[in-house]
């Protein structure tokens, strides 16, 4: 019996370990494939008809320096040296504010924690051109500000121009920058603190100090959310096209909107945003190189929380209070009155009225459009969670190396893409006569338009989730393969459900992001499909100024029940152990000199090899 | 059909699991030849070769940096050596162009840092470990208690790793890797991060679980006590080499290199210049006199070399009257013979010890750690000391510098 | 314990279950709603190939819906704005995936048409046009007119503004200095009309130039498309709205204090229909009929009852909708649709880069 065809036994058993040694390769390759397929390609086909017209029957000449010239013809360096500066100064501010905020929730004991991180979520879900509309709803003379007798024409120019749409953009990026910080402030040891202090520091010195450690993260907050403003569209279009401030996502716009359309210099203003996000990527390179990556060691005590005393408090609350005011409360509640309030009218109580609602239920056609984008938020959003998964993974583990850091780029540059050249791009790359050919007519399908989704969510969903996974810490996959599971198994019954809730909320935001989505939505939705976006614009096309506002703030209505719903349906039916989610400390493993060590700081750059010396153990 | 395939599960080349996932006992053992592991420039372990016989107790005993972590996650099939090969059980699961996943090597491991998973109870944490076994659940959750029970935690088995001690993670995970009985079981430092009472009451404790189960360990420490108490065989490693293989008292005993000795326990060093060798034994001229010493395997001493005396714990003791008055004091010229012989010193620590005192005594080229006595003696105390030759060992000098 | 894992199982299942629920609900939902828009015809037209529709204006699904009652061709709808479809047009140059546009805007159909897209030499049979409407036929007949509006009605609030001006170039007087407001033609493409309008009407591009350097020093505002014009006006940034006619009426009528007029000279906009001459056979087949229906009584009747201001009709024997004043009493001009539909690009970024961004 044992005899029987060992050499054929052999050959099988020789296969698997084949397979085995082949297979975190062939993943790896099966990742780089569909980013390729997803952002790549398209955003390419996009780009490269900057230079090339004749490539997608947009011109005649096949290599060509026309469309640059012609576009710094029409602005186009003022527009990027606009979108720059305003993106440095989101950024900025982007990276300050939510210092103050993670040092009020990881290093003191004011209460209110997990209400400022749910906050946080609820900026990242809002978009930009609602709360840049709310802001016009507050500021201009014919507004709140003005009803109330308070109008300000300094305010309102300084709120509707460069000013006013840096901190918008800023505000809206504290949640990224947060939530890079945060774990990193966790993790710095209780130990480091008292050392600085017991030698005579005192806050200011801690702050020198310890400010090079926070560095990878303050560095990756601050690239992210610049590529975040400067792809920006919503701002752009609203604040910043009628107050003579051109940025590049508006240049685009128009180069796009125009027809004939010019894709040729839209394309370049898409490579300007490239080269500014990769001159980003380098400056944080430059400044993050030879700078020793180890934050915190194993052996650290948890920091210290500092009991703050009244006064403290008072001003813990005044700080966030004033801090979630600024950046949801006053925009949000400048949207629903303008859906609320007559206008012409004043600020009266008579002028309230609920009429813009109550006529939108009378107006035909609703239902499928929410259906429709319904169903593909939810199918799209499970798709963008799970590749962002893998992504977020694939960057966490650091150990691809060069692989890593060339996915973190792509992934960065994607950010700093408007979802319109995603959009025209994905037009380009897949309605082309050789496809039919082959057979794949995947234009003008509801696949495509869902894979442009995808392909506009992963970049934001991946960055959110890197952070989670860094954290993870390999140690307890290690203890699940040990222990006889195999890979699958391990990650999904050992580490997965520590990572419920990050994965769930990346779920929300993208199906937020996707629910509300207009660009993609106008040049992809195939025939007889009207998604949410484009029905709130064809509404808004009758002139329906006031039915159009109520859609779209129903139209996030929805979208905060559904997120509000799936929160609770977590809360109550999910094991308890997945909810039990402590941010795990990132330790660095027992330092053998020279093993690996997984950066603690979960840095977006990406997480280098550092060696370790650890002297003399315990 | 499912004939071939069964018996293709058992030869398959590094899957050690039978038909019904039970292992087999006679084979658990391990073999490593020439393991290297290569971190860019850095070699962490250099050409390791050991083995390890059915039942065995191995503790892999080195600093920080030595490579013992990097050894012990290769064997575990975490990470892939640069070069050499693996057979566990009499099978390849490392070596060119194979490498068998941890899942399916038949071992268990326990961690520095428990590794316990948050989101799941004690006793799921155990049950876990068990799914490879193709139990019913019932069985799955009675072994589990059995197993709870036996680390002494039956108690807590419905409570999260983060309501629990460290010392009880601890045997949390120890119970996690026993339960399933495999062949093989690694130890990842797990005491470092306990107290030290609980430290050794888990210690005894898995020595004892161990044996009990008849399983082949390896177990990792940088702590020379926890190795000579646990071990079978000790293998001593610096900086990525194995320097020695050898039971705890041969260690003791026979150290193979400087390194070794000076690891495992020094009460101190005295530096000199070589004025006689002899096969078994070398005379040294120190600042105290002349003294004797075993010389190391391997470590050429020529007439007139400067010179290290390492002394053991175990060859110092104060002096009482009658032993001073038999031994000889430590002349400074002529020769001496192998046995004591009596050097002076300056007491300039008494640490109390519970038992008694044991003291730092300052003599001429050194200091001498652990000396005891039952009485204290004050520091100013001048004092006698008895050296025995056969504890101690000399060596070139500069040899060996440990890395910590 | 063993209730412990019992609980934790069952809240597992339940989550999935609840989650499997909501996804199979909206699948089958959504099954029904991608297919509501079509036509009820649908399951009997098996074998006709269904005709891809890109439409900008009102009429549809409207018109669609009752052509294809009448004819059993479903219609395959993209209702987007006019931008939107012509960018979709242009990307798609490599490979057309549409069949039938209509839109407002002759220039861009000429535009089309000088990339050598569209059909030629087709004009439906089944109505007589007006004098109006046959001089705004093309010589090549690329493209099909099937009724006008105005670009560059001003929309604006009597109480707030009780002069309005009657003539565009009043517009460069002090009394509407940062008062007036606008669209961006690159933006909005009806808008390109109503700057070309006014550029013929003060005598050339040069002069238009400088006319509108002149506006914008008196404050003038340009926004991004209608509705962001008309919110402005609702806000009360700008006093009055220069916006396509069919945009100010509807409008108007939505707020009653609100009132529209026709300065000298106010331009034709006509809308168009016109037909991808690369598309396969039996779709173009089907599109010539669709523009059958447009120019018949009973799909003007159709026009006119789902979208009364769409436009001032062309066909002999029907009348504008009430709120509609009669043409003949309003300054519009014509323009030159090939001249200017050529000019569009340079002018649009002209008044981009030194307009709205300068």
């Amino acid at each position: 019996m044992m005899a029987q065809a060992p050499s054929a036994i052999k050959s099988r058993s020789e296969l698997r370990q084949r397979w085995a040694v082949l297979r975190p390769t062939s993943w790896r390759l099966l990742v780089w494939v569909l980013v390729a397929v997803l952002l790549v390609i398209p955003s390419l086909c996009f780009l490269l008809q900057a230079f090339s017209p004749r490539l997608f029957g947009q011109g005649s000449a096949w290599l060509t320096l026309a469309n640059l010239s012609s576009a710094f013809h029409q602005g186009f360096a003022r527009a990027m040296l606009d979108s720059v500066v305003v993106g440095v100064a989101a950024a900025v501010l982007a990276v300050v504010l939510p210092m103050g905020l993670a040092i009020l929730v990881e290093r003191t004991d004011a209460c209110g924690g997990g209400a400022i991180v749910l906050g946080l979520w609820a900026v990242l879900l809002a978009p930009s051109y609602l709360i840049a509309v709310g802001w016009e709803e507050i500021v201009l003379r014919g507004g709140i500000l003005g009803a109330l007798g308070l109008w300000s024409p300094g305010l309102q120019h300084m709120i509707l121009g460069p000013v006013g749409v840096a901190i918008v953009l800023g505000l809206k990026g504290v949640p990224f920058a947060y939530f890079a910080l945060a774990p990193s402030l966790a993790a710095i040891g209780g130990d480091l603190e008292a050392a600085i202090r017991t030698h005579g520091g005192g806050r200011l010195a801690t702050l020198r100090i310890l400010a090079p450690l926070l560095l990878p993260a303050l560095l990756s907050g601050f690239v992210i959310v610049f590529a975040e403003s400067v792809g920006d569209f919503g701002v752009a279009a609203t604040i910043a096209a009628s107050a003579h401030f051109p940025i590049a996502t508006y240049l685009l716009y128009e180069s796009i909107s125009t027809f004939p359309a010019n894709f040729g210099v839209a394309a370049v203003v898409g490579w300007g945003l490239v080269v500014a996000v990769g001159v980003a990527l380098l400056i944080q390179g430059r400044l993050l190189r030879g700078r020793s990556f180890a934050v915190v060691t194993g052996r650290g005590r948890s920091s210290p929380r500092r009991q703050l005393g009244w006064r403290g408090r008072v001003g813990a609350a005044g700080f966030t209070g004033a801090f979630f005011l600024i950046a949801l409360g006053v925009p949000l509640v400048g949207v629903i009155f303008s859906s609320v309030l007559v206008p012409f009218e004043g600020l009266k109580l008579s002028a309230f009225t609920f009429a813009n609602y109550r006529d939108l239920l009378g107006v035909q056609g609703l239902g499928g459009p929410i259906r429709f984008s319904g169903e593909m938020a939810l199918v799209c959003g499970l798709a963008v969670v799970a590749l962002g998964a893998v992504l977020a993974r694939t960057m966490a583990a650091g150990r691809s190396g060069v692989s890593g850091r060339l996915l973190d780029l792509t992934l960065v540059v994607a950010v700093a893409l408007p979802g319109v050249v995603f959009a025209a791009g994905y037009i380009f790359a897949y309605d082309l006569p050789f496809l039919t050919h082959l057979g794949i007519a995947l234009y003008g399908t509801t696949l495509l338009l869902g894979m442009a989704y995808v392909a506009n969510s992963v970049p934001s969903s991946s960055r959110l989730l890197l952070g989670p996974f860094t954290q993870v810490q390999d140690r307890l996959l290690h203890a699940a393969r040990v222990h006889g599971a195999s890979g699958a198994r391990a990650w999904r019954q050992g580490v997965l459900p520590l990572l419920a809730r990050p994965i769930l909320w990346a779920f929300l935001l993208a199906f937020a992001g996707i629910f509300l989505e207009l660009p993609i939505s106008e040049l992809l939705a195939p025939p007889n499909v009207v998604p949410v976006s484009v029905a709130v614009l064809s509404v808004l096309g009758k002139a329906n100024i006031g039915e159009g506002t109520a859609l779209s703030v129903v139209a996030i209505l929805i979208v905060l029940a559904f997120v509000g719903a799936l929160q609770v349906v977590f809360r109550f039916l999910a094991p308890v152990g997945w909810r039990k989610w402590q941010e795990q400390r990132v330790s660095v493993a027992e330092a053998e000199g020279e093993e690996l060590a997984s950066i603690a700081a979960p840095a977006f750059a990406p997480v280098a090899e550092a060696s370790l010396r650890e002297g003399g153990g315990g | 059909m499912t004939h071939i395939s069964a018996v293709e599960r058992s030869v398959e080349a590094g899957d050690l699991r039978k038909e019904d996932g039970v292992p087999d006992g006679t084979k658990a053992q391990v073999a490593a030849a020439g393991l290297t592991k290569r971190f860019g420039p850095v070699v962490a372990v250099d050409e390791v070769s050991l083995t390890v016989a059915p039942g065995e107790f191995l503790v892999l005993l080195g600093p920080s940096g030595s490579g013992k972590s990097t050894l012990l996650r290769m064997i575990a099939g975490i990470d892939r050596p640069s070069a050499g090969t693996i057979h566990l059980g009499g099978a390849l699961v490392d070596g060119p162009g194979v490498h068998t996943p941890p899942e399916r090597r038949e071992l268990a491991m326990v961690f520095q840092d428990y590794a316990l998973w948050p989101h799941m109870t004690a006793a799921q944490n155990v049950q876990f470990a068990l799914r490879r076994r193709r139990m019913e659940r019932r069985e799955r959750e009675r072994a589990a208690r059995d197993a709870l029970e036996r680390v002494g935690l039956s108690s807590k088995e419905s409570r999260y790793p983060g309501e629990l001690s460290g010392g009880e993670q601890q045997r949390v995970a120890l119970a996690r890797a026993l339960v399933a009985q495999p062949g093989l079981l690694l130890f990842d430092e797990p005491l470092s991060n306990l107290d030290a009472d609980r430290r050794e009451q888990l210690r005894v404790d898995i020595a004892a679980l161990v044996r009990e189960q008849g399983a082949t360990a390896i177990y990792i420490t940088h702590d020379q006590f926890e190795a000579f108490a646990l071990a079978d065989k000790i293998g001593v490693l610096d900086r990525g080499r194995l320097v020695q293989l050898a039971t705890p008292e041969e260690i003791f005993r026979a150290p193979a290199t400087p390194f070794v000795a000076r690891f495992t326990g020094l009460a101190g060093e005295i530096p000199g210049v070589v004025e006689e060798v002899t096969k078994d034994r070398v005379t040294v001229s120190t600042p105290a006199g002349l003294l004797a010493g075993t010389p190391f395997p391997g470590f050429e001493l020529r007439r007139g070399a400067k010179a290290q005396l390492l002394i053991r714990p175990s060859a110092v003791r104060f002096g009482d009257e009658e032993q001073v008055a038999h031994a000889r004091v430590a002349p400074f010229a002529g020769s001496v013979a192998a046995g004591e012989t009596v050097i002076q010193g300056e007491v300039i620590d008494a640490a109390f010890r519970g038992w008694g005192y044991e003291h730092v005594v300052s003599v001429p080229g050194g200091r001498l750690h652990g000396v005891p006595a039952a009485r204290r003696i004050g520091p100013g105390a001048r004092a006698r000391l008895v050296l025995v030759s056969s504890g101690s060992l000399v060596a070139p000098a500069g040899s060996g510098e440990t890395s910590a | 314990m063993t209730l412990q894992r019992h609980r934790t199982r069952r809240r597992f299942v339940a989550l999935l279950g609840v989650a499997a629920g909501a996804g199979a609900l909206l699948a089958a939902c959504g099954s029904t709603s991608s297919s509501s828009s079509s036509t009820g015809a649908n399951t009997a037209a098996t074998k006709t190939v269904p005709l891809v529709v890109y439409s900008a204006k009102n009429y549809m699904p409207g018109v669609g819906t009752a052509f294809s009652n009448k004819t059993g061709i479903p219609i395959d709808l993209v209702n987007h704005s006019t931008g939107t479809l012509l960018t979709r047009i242009q990307a798609q140059a490599s490979d057309p995936q549409w069949g039938l546009l209509w839109i407002d805007g002759a220039a861009a159909c000429a535009a089309l048409d000088d990339q050598h897209m569209l059909l030629r030499n087709f004009e439906p049979t089944t109505g007589k046009l007006t004098s109006l409407g046959k001089e705004l036929v093309p010589a090549d007949k690329s493209y099909i007119p099937t009724a006008v509006t105005i670009a560059g009605a001003i929309v604006y609030n009597p109480k707030v503004l009780p002069n309005p001006p009657t003539n565009f170039e009043q517009l460069l007087e002090p009394q509407y200095k940062g008062k007036v407001g606008m669209n961006n033609p690159a933006i909005s493409g009806p808008t390109y009309t109503f700057v070309a309008g006014l550029m013929h009407q003060v005598g050339g591009i040069p002069q238009g130039e400088s006319f509108f350097k002149k506006l914008a020093a008196n404050g003038l505002q340009v926004f991004s498309t209608n509705k962001v014009t008309l919110t402005a006006l609702l806000q009360g940034r700008i006093a009055m709205a220069i916006v396509q006619n069919n945009a100010g009426i509807e409008f108007a009528e939505k707020y009653p204090q609100l009132k529209v007029e026709y300065p000298k000279e106010s331009t034709l906009l006509p809308s168009v229909i016109c037909i991808d001459g690369k598309a396969p056979k039996a779709q173009v087949v089907e599109a010539k009929e669709f523009a059958n229906y447009v120019y018949s009584a009973a799909g003007q009747r159709v026009m006119k009852s789902v979208n009364p201001y769409g436009g001032w009709p062309i066909m002999q024997g029907e009348t504008p909708a009430p709120l509609l004043p009669p043409l003949s009493s309003l300054p519009v001009q014509k323009i030159a649709t090939r001249y200017w539909g050529g000019q569009e690009a340079s002018v649009t970024q002209w008044f981009s880069t030194n307009i709205v961004n300068g």
